[in-house]
């Protein structure tokens, strides 16, 4: 990785930092395995005291049984759409103003920042009925876009933060340099700041990802095509009272969370390459 | 700050709250009231929304609408069915304020009066010549839990009551004979201290939340305690008589000294029939559908120790019942259509009772002898049942208030006789807010 | 907050025309037009709903400055608000404090801390409300935590970690904090990363230890990460709605109940959308008032 071949601990705290590091990992996880495990039980393992944590007979049943059961791959596709777009237009719009907010110094910007800091407090119910009043005038209840917009716009403020102080933090020297050569602010923060502010603008995209993937009451008021529910409204159906099969639940769950995962894998080298560290300090 | 940027930013203020007033008139203003008046002919589209009935009844559904589209040419019925209870309401609520509104949609007792009570559905007496005649078909506990008023407004689609369902082999080893379960409360507390005692386990859970045929505060005081809820005229709480205070005294007891399951302090339907799915606790008090969670989630063997009774007797006479209804949204562009469907869709519900063990609303489909064919069954159709809750527009909240009395008097914070006092003192203000 | 305002005074003058032109608000159009559409223009509406007795259902009339009046006495408000603050002033402290040590053990190579960076990141990738559900299930009375802790002898009897008032609001902060681990030590190792290697050597060289060159390199160094970290865990913690939902619908007796949870309750139960309006408004106010009190204490200080 970055090439330190000696240890940074002696062994005694090393031993005792990994245990530590060990117990949290496995409260982390507990909870996940235990969810995990559920999803390949048959259906009277589930209730075992004590719980089983390999299933004594495990089976891939709940996984068919789900998996056409409530169209949960449309919910999945639907999922990933509104996922990736909120993303999108979060980050890109973020981008923008964040580079204008850390690099500009235009009247009443510190009020704009603070203003819109502000509303990242309101409760969401708070603003629920009037926001779907809103998406209802444009014509949006049976569009995905009737969740990216609002959610974009909902989680704006989280990337615009992020990602204001990656460009505050960037050298001056940079655009000095930038604006001798007779470069236009555009292609300032497109060719030259952009590729600097890697790790942040992965650091928004995934909070972003995370945040939007589990919303559930928006697209659930939102949407009234089934065809265009995602995959956390999705689950509702398999946790709602009459239905809460744990062992249907764990398997939903876990086909919720891959993708989840999938772009936490994908994304990680943005935060932890070499690359990245070397090109900021210069 | 420079004052130029205050100025521009109460510029920008004021055009922000001229744009809002614009938006909230909207809001405000015409939402409602306005009964759509086209005919009920040519091309009809109707949009219907069911609570929870996706996962797993999606081909019954779809086959009786397709049944009703062949039926009546020219008909579209498209389904939209909500996962949750919880969420039927703020979904409903949204789709008003927007007028995106179904046809038909599926509601509840606790949430039907503020719709009736706003205007926001139809009077059901507006849109048939003899409303009386449609009573008629219709089971008359069901079909009043709809009447607010002295109108009725909703089409019962189908119900449940509470029942005894009670772990065979922990009566065994405490004791009791698995062959006769409590009939009355005071069985009840009885058995559930012997329970306790001889297994270490549980007696029972009754939880306090509002899924109506469980366990909930309503039937505790009346179904259990046989106090009125509400007095005649029905604007003051009558609820905190020496009976009722009895009653709780014993529940508070019961929480205190561990026969009564902790889960029912602030549990849910769910959380108790799992406590039974795991075997610690000996009975709930839930409707007979429970059997199909239960044997969905526990193995043969397990699921052979669970049977069903009738609801312990209590001193109301009947345990509260719950229902799911169709109502008609005023914004309905075919009113007529939407209320020939939903009654069209009740008469379906022997094919949803077949899966799973559910009263329909129509008396013409109780007398299948499917209603006859399980002893579950027999317990639903022979048990009284009643709603007990009030018809009122603010039911929520007055279920809420006894939701919290009864936790602090459960939890020791305040005495039975306090809690309810405090509750009753709670309706008292709810029902002069006249909300 | 720092300003690049003192580092511009010796720029060329072509650039200081570009620094201080409208280029700013023209890159701020996207973001201004869709936070204005989306969060202010409905949020106006909120405030003017709270001047009203609106039901969400019918045409509302101005009640003037009644509901707030009736917040004034409604005790389970204050209590919401208290456990706002409850909830929020934990929350934020456990997630800006514990990941900050773990980054740096994983940052300066303990062994396997790929393995223990992903494993604790994992908690963020389930739906929020599936998490919940397994953590209702694990902290029943006969759920397994209680079952570990009677086994190890830790406890004689079971703990009512949800139906215990003094129990319950911790649970669900344990919970959140559970959850949201990952994201704050992600946070904290992007910072980490972008920090040159340098000053480890150069601590190194100079003797420090470990524990010093924590506090006087990394934690001052990271400040950046650190300020966004807690605004980020605040304001996600005021709104906490989810795990409320799930674990313990704000019971028992209002115990866990926050000022987000009750306004939902509120409008969508109660159909009182005027009310949960205004809940909204002094929420907002009492928050704005905070934040303008730490910004004033934090200016002091520096």
């Amino acid at each position: 990785m970055r090439g330190r071949t000696k240890q940074a601990f002696r062994p005694v705290p090393r031993i005792v930092i990994m245990v530590v590091l060990g117990i949290s990992s496995l409260v982390a996880i507990g909870p996940l395995v235990w969810l995990v495990s559920t999803s390949f039980k048959s259906r009277g393992d589930v209730f075992a005291v004590p719980p089983e944590l390999i299933p004594a007979d495990p089976t891939l049943d709940n996984y068919s049984h789900v998996w056409t059961q409530a169209d949960v791959q449309q919910y999945l596709a639907n999922s990933l759409l509104v996922s990736v777009g909120t993303v999108l237009l979060n980050v890109s719009t973020a981008a923008l103003l964040g580079f204008a907010l850390g690099r500009f110094r235009f009247k009443g910007r510190r009020l704009l920042f603070l203003l819109g800091l502000s509303t990242m407090i309101i409760p969401f119910p708070a603003i629920m009925l009037p926001l779907f009043v809103t998406v209802k005038q444009l014509g949006l209840t049976d569009n995905l876009l009737g969740i990216i917009i609002p959610t974009g716009a909902m989680t704006l403020w989280l990337s615009v933060y992020i990602l204001r102080e990656a460009f505050l933090g960037l050298p001056d020297e940079l655009e000095e340099a930038a604006v001798i050569d007779g470069c236009s602010p555009l292609r300032l923060l497109f060719q030259v700041m952009l590729p600097l502010v890697k790790a942040p603008l992965a650091t928004s995209a995934i909070l972003v990802f995370t945040l939007t993937w589990s919303e559930f009451l928006w697209p659930l008021v939102i949407m009234r095509d089934h065809s265009r529910f995602t995959i956390s409204v999705g689950l509702q159906y398999f946790m709602s009272t009459l239905t809460s099969n744990w062992h249907h639940i764990a398997a939903v769950a876990v086909i919720a969370s891959l993708p989840v995962v999938v772009v936490y894998l994908v994304l990680q080298r943005y935060f932890f390459s070499d690359v990245l560290a070397g090109s900021s300090k210069g | 700050m420079k004052p130029i940027q205050r100025r521009r930013l109460l510029e920008g203020g004021v055009l922000l709250l001229a744009a809002g007033l614009v938006s909230a008139c909207g809001v405000f203003g015409g939402t409602t009231g306005e009964t759509a008046t086209s005919p009920d002919s040519g091309p009809v589209a109707l949009e219907f929304w069911t609570i929870n009935l996706k996962e797993g009844y999606t081909p019954y559904i779809e086959g009786a609408i397709r049944r009703y589209e062949q039926e009546r040419k020219g008909v579209t019925v498209k389904w939209v069915d909500i996962p949750d209870f919880e969420q039927t309401q703020s979904k409903l609520l949204a789709a008003i304020s927007g007028g995106a509104t179904p046809d038909v949609v599926n509601m509840t007792p606790f949430i039907l009066p503020k719709f009736a009570a706003t205007g926001t559905i139809h009077a059901l007496d507006d849109l048939v010549p003899d409303i009386q005649a449609v009573a008629g078909e219709y089971a008359p506990g069901f079909w009043d839990a709809g009447v607010i008023g002295g109108k009725s407004y909703a089409i019962p689609f189908y119900g449940s009551v509470s029942a005894l369902i009670y772990n065979t082999e922990l009566f065994e080893k405490a004791g009791l004979d698995p062959g006769k379960p409590p009939a009355d409360w005071n069985q009840v507390f009885d058995a559930a201290k012997k329970i306790r005692e001889k297994t270490g386990v549980s007696g029972f859970v009754q939880t306090l939340d509002d899924f109506n045929d469980a366990g909930n505060p309503s039937d505790i005081l009346a179904g259990q305690a046989g106090v009125p809820l509400l007095s005649a005229d029905g604007k003051k709480a009558a609820f905190a008589t020496p009976e009722a205070v009895a009653h709780l005294e014993r529940y508070a007891a019961g929480v205190k000294e561990g026969w009564i399951d902790r889960t029912s302090v602030n549990g849910g339907v769910m959380d108790g029939a799992k406590v039974l799915a795991q075997g610690k606790t000996g009975m709930v008090f839930l409707g007979p559908w429970i059997l199909r969670w239960l044997k969905d989630n526990t193995d043969a063997e397990t699921f052979k120790r669970f049977k069903v009774a009738a609801h312990p007797a209590g001193a109301g006479g009947a345990a509260n019942g719950f229902l799911q209804q169709f109502a008609v949204p005023k914004s309905s562009k075919n009113p007529k259509q939407a209320l020939d469907f939903a009654r069209y869709f009740s008469s379906t519900v022997l094919e949803l009772a077949k899966q799973a063990p559910v009263l329909p609303g129509m008396v013409s489909v109780a007398k299948d002898p499917h209603f006859q064919s399980t002893p579950e069954m027999k317990v639903l159709v022979d048990q009284q049942m009643k709603f007990y809750w009030p018809k009122h527009p603010a039911v929520g909240e007055l279920f809420a208030s006894l939701r919290t009395r009864f936790q602090s008097a459960y939890l020791g914070d305040k005495t039975p006789r306090q809690a309810l006092d405090e509750a009753a003192a709670d309706w008292d203000r709810i029902l002069a807010a006249g909300q | 907050m720092s300003e690049p305002v003192g580092r511009t005074a010796e720029r060329g003058r072509s650039w200081r025309r570009v620094r201080d032109s409208r280029w700013g608000w023209l890159f701020a159009v996207p973001a201004v037009g869709l936070i204005g559409g989306f969060v202010l223009y409905p949020a106006v509406n909120t405030l003017l709903f709270s001047f009203t007795d609106f039901n969400g259902l019918t045409p509302a009339s101005l009640v003037g400055l009644g509901q707030y009046a009736a917040l004034g006495a409604d005790g389970v408000f204050h209590r919401t608000l208290l456990n706002s603050l409850l909830i929020t002033g934990a929350v934020t402290v456990l997630l800006v404090c514990l990941p900050l040590p773990v980054a740096y053990w994983i940052h300066r190579g303990i062994p396997l801390r790929r393995f223990f960076r992903t494993m604790l990141y994992l908690p963020v990738v389930v739906p929020v409300i599936v998490s919940s559900v397994a953590w209702k299930w694990l902290l029943d009375d006969n759920g397994l935590i209680n079952y570990l802790l009677v086994a190890a002898g830790v406890t004689e009897r079971p703990i009512s970690w949800l139906s215990d008032p003094g129990w319950a609001v911790w649970s669900v902060i344990g919970v959140i904090v559970w959850r949201a681990f990952g994201i704050y030590l992600l946070i904290y190792l992007a910072g980490l990363a972008t920090m040159p290697e340098e000053h480890f050597e150069a601590a190194a060289i100079d003797g420090a230890g470990h524990v010093r060159t924590f506090a006087s390199i990394v934690v001052p160094r990271l400040r950046g990460s650190i300020v966004l970290s807690s605004v980020i865990a605040f304001v996600a913690a005021m709104r906490t709605f989810d795990e409320i939902y799930v674990l313990t619908e704000g019971g028992p007796v209002n115990a866990s109940k926050n000022t987000a949870y009750y306004i939902w309750e509120s409008a969508f139960s109660f159909f009182k959308f005027g009310y949960g309006s205004a809940m909204a408004v002094v929420l907002l106010l009492a928050v704005l008032a905070m934040v303008l009190i730490g910004l004033r204490l934090a200016r002091r200080s520096s």
